[in-house]
């Protein structure tokens, strides 16, 4: 089999080398077949009939094509707004998340900032130790959160593991001349941070609106315990709701009819329910990906 | 992503601990009516007894002149839009004159959620959610009545509770002693849901097409049905000349009814439908199916199935899914019998599929075994304990309680469960007949999958679904294949002329009142024995241990698990309440 490199490369290859950038290239495309097959599947699902998927039919492409599982989804009231839901929580959460952790995170960064390891440690210590479920609890319900957006915004506003990424790669990437620089050129401290720091810092922006914009679209468990008033749930609760119910049925056997219809429920939104759920954050990560290895590799390799 | 990790790990760890700690933390925390709890505009009312703007005599309407209103925790449920929409609540608020604010808590989070509003201290006025299998078991009935936060509703259900001692007397062997706490208090009110299909369980379904072609008769001892599963396997019953045809298969999903041990092992002794094989023997002694001479040869019956390639070994490792996969494969019919509670599960209802495939399978009676012995074990009980309860937070508990109580009449429970007149029901017309065939008393208007539906609250409301009232279900007979697409039909049928009527009752162990430290106690043993037996079953029918050389130390493991303490609870709850 024959490789090509490009002219530049002018080594000759070794077998050695041949081989194993064949067995590379192998291995990583059955990675990517492990990966994208999921995808494949389950949005073929989405638009094949419940039976050719129970009956095995349908296994890479859609069989019986038809629009049967979206048309549900868009005409079930409490989808479609959990869906809002969860994309205001999302918007509102991350937007308030980046300021924070920036905010946070560039005095964090700079050496005449008194204190900073002081302040770093304390908060470095509630990665170790929180107050846990119940104290938890009592607090955002005492703070009237409970039942409140809010509830899931507010509690983890500043991640603390991601205001050190942000920390470092201020400390690493922008120069303290830059800073002196400013200065003489009449820069106030939130001028600094503002028209310089910020623009050069698009990359680790990038990661930390991808990080917190995926947890905050996944998280589940606060949603579930603060969230009561059922026009203000999310989608991953309304998800679950749907799809492990019907399970849950199974144990208490006791009506056909409603297992059947719970079934039948699960059937047909499944997979298109699945396929609506993961499509934000399809469509996000082509924007930030780009910038994506760049700014997770900062904080990977300079301490 | 670490913070993450490290989080949902406390807080798992935390949710476990929340029952646990639960007792220590809440010895403080008086009812105080906080600002969320609602005002009831006849406070003044609440303890006294012939209380102002209440109506006066037990079972009429309204309740109440003036607008009352309650906060009331419920449960979510998938098949119901939001409640404050619901069709069925409109109705009992105007008929009744209660206003209801509803909490809606999903099911997969109610244990969460009982425990963290029970610890907090902020309880609504009314709980109608749960029941013992989502958190609101007996003991913590016990742990909270005796503090005060549950109210007893003794007095309530004898001066109010008309539908109540209805239900009870309907009932009365088991009621209200069954929900009735050690300390003489009845805590909550039980849903009824009595399902007779439900109580007759290890079913098997085979299939009559295959019978047929092969021009053989339905199979009544264990070493005729292993012949008719030879001939399945070997005579090519669907014709294709391949022999792709596998005689037997379950799953591991769906507990016992997944796979066919239930059904067989019961042509051997009375093997009952629950995971620590507890049942009464004809002398009245507790004892366990597990552990009898008679179970081994039931083991060793099942492994020869295996072992000749008859009863498929995947049975034990696939999910449902994959069995129903294979059920229902397009490319023709491969299954023998299968066994499951309901037979649409697995071969699906008669429409999905294109040649009605679950149309060819028919319920088979429990074989006679070696010894002339067959039986269907019986399980479950018609009433749920722990699904109504009245918190401290109530202003107006009396009130509380006659709501509750309405719940219970006929006229609600239709409407609650089957659904609002013209628009979640239709009134069958004179002379049409229900499932059991007397008249029929109701017709469920469907409603299309994945629309919101406000025209019953089926499910999650209080109600009393007899059996009666669940067999008086509209049945079009004029339809040919009525027997097969009204399931409930193929059900109460398959139950009444090939299951019940093998039956012993006599020994089945019904649940009963357990005191704290026994309930605790119970639930530590039961468990470590039920995932043993579930273990230790599988390992013999696959082959992986030996039947003739293991089985002794596969009993003595059972004296390190203190089976005998288990017994002895067990026995001596049953003696209290049954004899």
């Amino acid at each position: 089999m024959k490789v090509s490199f490009g002219k530049e490369r002018r080594t000759a290859l070794t077998i050695g080398d041949r081989v194993f950038t064949v067995a590379n290239y192998l291995f990583l495309f059955a990675i990517l077949v492990i990966v994208a097959y999921p995808i494949l599947y389950v949005t073929s699902a989405s638009f094949s009939s419940p039976y050719a998927v129970s009956s095995g039919k349908m296994w890479i492409f859609p069989v019986d094509f038809n629009l049967r599982g979206y048309t549900a989804v868009f005409k079930n009231r409490q989808i479609l707004r959990s869906f809002l839901n969860s994309v205001m929580i999302t918007a509102a959460g991350t937007g308030l998340n980046i300021v924070l952790t920036i905010m946070a995170a560039y005095p964090l960064s700079r050496k005449t900032f008194y204190g900073r390891g002081v302040f770093t440690g304390i908060m470095a210590f509630t990665m170790f130790f929180s107050g846990g479920m119940v104290p938890t609890f009592l607090l955002i319900r005492d703070l009237h959160l409970y039942d409140s957006m809010w509830a899931l915004i507010l509690p983890g506003a500043v991640g603390v593991s991601n205001v050190i990424i942000a920390r470092t790669y201020f400390q690493t990437s922008i120069p303290e001349e830059l800073y002196e620089a400013g200065q003489l050129d009449g820069c106030s401290e939130a001028g600094f941070l503002l028209r310089i720091v910020l623009p050069l810092s698009v990359p680790i922006i990038a990661v930390l609106v991808m990080y917190y914009a995926v947890g905050h679209w996944n998280s589940y468990f606060n949603a579930l315990i603060y969230i009561k008033d059922q026009d203000k749930q999310i989608l991953q609760v309304v998800l679950k709701n749907i799809l492990i119910e019907s399970q849950m049925m199974e144990q208490m056997m006791v009506d056909v009819a409603e297992y059947e219809e719970r079934q039948g429920l699960s059937d047909l939104l499944k997979y298109s329910t699945i396929v609506i759920g993961s499509l934000p954050m399809l469509i996000l990560y082509p924007f930030v990906q780009k910038h994506f290895v760049k700014g997770v590799m900062v904080g990977a390799i300079k301490g | 992503m670490k913070k993450g990790i490290s989080f949902l790990l406390l807080a798992s760890m935390l949710a476990s601990l929340v029952a646990g700690c639960s007792q220590s933390n809440d010895s403080s925390p008086a009812p105080e009516s906080s600002s969320t709890a609602p005002v009831s505009s006849a406070a003044e009312s609440s303890g006294s007894e012939s209380a102002g703007g209440l109506s006066a005599e037990a079972g009429s309407f309204p309740l109440t002149d003036e607008k009352v209103e309650f906060s009331l925790m419920i449960q979510d449920s998938a098949t119901v839009g939001p409640l404050d929409q619901n069709e069925f609540y409109k109705w009992y608020e105007e008929k009744t004159g209660v206003h209801i604010n509803f909490t809606e808590v999903p099911a997969a989070a109610m244990v969460e959620q009982v425990n963290l509003m029970l610890v907090s201290g902020d309880y609504p006025d009314m709980m109608m959610c749960c029941g013992a299998s989502l958190g609101v078991t007996p003991s913590l009935e016990m742990l909270y009545g005796s503090q005060g936060v549950f109210l007893p509703l003794n007095s309530y259900i004898e001066k109010w509770g008309k539908e109540t001692q209805e239900v009870f007397s309907l009932y009365s062997g088991q009621l209200p002693a069954a929900i009735t706490a050690t300390d003489g208090n009845i805590y909550s009110l039980p849903n009824i849901n009595d399902c007779y299909h439900c109580t007759y369980t290890g079913k098997l379904w085979i299939n009559q097409t295959w019978l047929d072609t092969l021009k053989l008769p339905a199979p009544t001892t264990t070493e005729e049905f292993r012949e008719v599963l030879r001939a399945f396997k070997n005579n090519d019953p669907n014709g294709n000349g391949k022999a792709d045809e596998i005689p037997i298969m379950g799953s591991k999903a769906y507990g016992s009814n997944g796979n066919p041990n239930l059904f067989l092992l019961n042509s051997f002794l009375y093997c009952p439908n629950s995971p620590d094989m507890l049942y009464v023997d004809d002398n009245g002694k507790v004892a366990c199916a597990a552990t009898q001479p008679e179970y081994k040869d039931g083991l060793a019956y099942i492994r020869s199935l295996v072992e000749e390639g008859l009863l498929d070994a995947s049975t034990y490792t696939q999910t449902g899914d994959q069995l129903k996969q294979f059920a229902i494969d397009p490319e023709g019919m491969k299954l023998g019998a299968y066994p499951h509670m309901t037979a649409t599960n697995i071969t699906d209802t008669i429409d999905n599929t294109p040649d009605q495939r679950t149309k060819n399978y028919g319920p088979l009676a429990p074989l006679k075994g070696p010894a002339g012995y067959q039986n269907t074990p019986i399980t479950g009980q018609p009433y749920y304990s722990g699904y109504f309860i009245i918190t401290s937070a109530c202003e107006n508990p009396e009130l509380a309680f006659r709501w509750a109580d309405g719940l219970y009449s006929e006229e609600c429970t239709l409407n609650s469960q089957i659904g609002m007149p013209d628009t979640g029901r239709i009134i069958p017309t004179e002379g049409s007949k229900g499932i059991n065939g007397e008249p029929a008393l109701y017709q469920s208007i469907k409603i299309p999958a994945g629309t919101d539906n406000f025209v019953r609250a089926q499910n999650i409301t209080l109600a009393r679904r007899t059996s009666d009232f669940r067999l008086a279900q509209y049945v079009d007979y004029s339809d040919p294949d009525y027997r097969i697409r009204d399931n409930e039909v193929r059900l109460f049928e398959a139950t009444r002329d090939f299951y019940e009527p093998y039956a012993h009752a006599q020994n089945h162990l019904p649940d009963a009142y357990l005191t704290e430290e026994e309930a605790s106690e119970v639930a530590q043993l039961t468990s470590t024995v039920s995932s043993y037996i579930e273990e230790q079953m599988v390992l013999f029918i696959l082959g992986s241990r030996d039947l003739d050389t293991e089985w002794d130390s596969y009993l003595k493991e059972f004296d390190s698990m203190n089976l005998n303490r288990l017994l002895e609870i067990r026995q001596a709850a049953y003696d209290r309440q049954y004899k």
